[in-house]
């Protein structure tokens, strides 16, 4: 190295002409300025040359990227998936980041999980199916309606009834950071009548009379809340509440739901399709959750 | 060179244009480059170090960063505020031209610390852009042919597809 200093002799002639020019920086140097950006920035830079390429693909870049338990969210997105025979360990850490970007479901097909491409963040969904509905079973008060308004397929539609009570829970290790929760649902029935898209009404009542009450539950605490529901024919998430991970190595319990058990008047005409959790730092929510 | 402690010998360092710098050794210890040569040496070295690589205006550039740094951090309360405000004037102070020569003398000398300061300043200003300005900025060509871009496309698909604009 000390030999390289004293005898390099400038070829390109006087050092007038020496002109700096950035595509004469080292791959490596690039990679480092890569790392500054986001997924989706360093995806569109590796267009500029094949230099830009080769330094997109540094494996301590995506390795930043990635959350810090990217292994234990891997296992869960491969759990279902029998036929994916590829070791994660083969994978360049770019290809593990894509891989995890891509919805994948678990828990017998009624979980999905995601990183949000732009700022790695966790994304998780819990089906309808995966939630205890008091009274779901009995064809008065709920049944299930297939629909691809769902990123599962199915829906869980309420009639009418007096005792509404949707809840769930989930364990799971969130990479450290806040986490918001949401209710995915719909006063109306959605259906395609001539190709355009209809909302029934008809079964829709009992909202405006009192809120409907949302609780979120975690060894850090209990939150509770209480909201309107409106914009018929339109799905909304709706917060139910926020916690925070310390540690990527806590298995946390996560517990959540929605009542509305005032028995002095019916609702009904409500489509309940899923709980959505995902990371704050995950632009607006509702964008990055629609298909 | 007994009894001549080591934070008063000073360096010669000659750039491109001949001009000389005197660098007190505790300095060059942060030109990681300059530091690997005077080890290979044996510690002996007299005459002025040439640069082929570096310009007056970079090694200047660079000796400021690291005589202020220096500076900060030998215990002077509030360091840090100080050093982020020159940090940000530093860094304004410069043309994007400048920038990027910037970067190649410091990456040829080897100064970490302002490495990681300059990635950063330049990722700030790349961010968000388009493909033009980007390549604008660093001055190169797209090297790929037709075929290659059509495999890259495909490669990165994943990040592209379906991503809605806020």
């Amino acid at each position: 190295m000390g030999s390289n200093l004293s005898s390099c002799v400038c070829d390109d002639g006087d050092g007038g002409s020496l002109k700096p020019r950035l595509g004469d920086i080292p791959e490596s140097c690039v990679a480092l300025v890569l790392m500054y950006l986001d997924p989706l920035d360093i995806c569109k830079l590796a267009r500029l040359n094949r230099a830009f390429r080769g330094a997109s693909l540094a494996d301590f870049i995506w390795e930043s990227k990635l959350p810090l338990n990217y292994r234990f969210i891997m296992e869960k997105a491969l759990e279902d998936d029998d036929d994916d025979a590829f070791s994660m360990e083969d994978l360049g850490k770019r290809d593990v980041y894509a891989r995890l970007c891509k919805p994948s479901l678990f828990d017998n097909g009624t979980k999905e999980i995601w990183l949000d491409k732009k700022t790695g963040g966790v994304c998780l969904a819990i089906s309808s199916k995966a939630l205890r509905i008091t009274g779901i079973d009995d064809r008065r008060y709920w049944s299930h309606i297939s629909t691809e308004e769902s990123r599962f397929h199915t829906i869980a539609y309420l009639h009418q009834i007096w005792w509404l009570e949707v809840e769930g829970d989930i364990e799971f290790r969130f990479p450290p950071g806040s986490y918001n929760v949401f209710f995915r649902l719909m006063l109306g029935k959605s259906s395609k009548r001539l190709g355009r898209r209809v909302c029934n009404s008809e079964h829709i009542h009992g909202w405006d009379i009192k809120p409907v009450k949302f609780q979120l539950t975690t060894s850090g605490g209990h939150v509770v809340s209480q909201s309107h529901l409106d914009n018929q024919g339109q799905w909304i998430l709706y917060h139910a509440g926020t916690f925070v991970s310390k540690d990527s190595n806590d298995l946390m319990k996560i517990k959540f739901s929605l009542t509305q058990i005032d028995c002095t008047h019916t609702k009904g005409g409500l489509c309940v399709d899923s709980v959505f959790i995902c990371n704050s730092g995950v632009g607006k929510g509702v964008g990055c959750f629609c298909r | 060179m007994s009894g001549i402690s080591d934070t008063e010998r000073m360096i010669t360092l000659k750039t491109v244009e001949g001009t000389l710098f005197d660098v007190k050794s505790s300095i060059a210890k942060d030109l990681k480059t300059v530091q690997a040569f005077i080890d290979d040496s044996d510690d002996d070295v007299t005459s002025p170090i040439p640069l082929p690589n570096v310009f007056t205006r970079e090694l200047s550039r660079i000796l400021d960063y690291l005589n202020n740094h220096h500076r900060f951090r030998s215990g002077i309360e509030k360091a840090d505020e100080e050093m982020a405000r020159y940090d940000a004037e530093f860094a304004k102070s410069m043309s994007h031209e400048e920038l990027k020569a910037l970067i190649l003398a410091a990456n040829y000398l080897n100064v970490k610390d302002l490495l990681e300061f300059l990635n950063q300043t330049v990722a700030d200003v790349i961010q968000n852009k388009s493909v033009e300005f980007v390549r604008n900025f660093f001055g190169i060509e797209n090297d790929y042919t037709p075929e290659e871009e059509e495999k890259l496309r495909n490669e990165n698909e994943w990040a592209f597809n379906g991503v809605e604009q806020d």
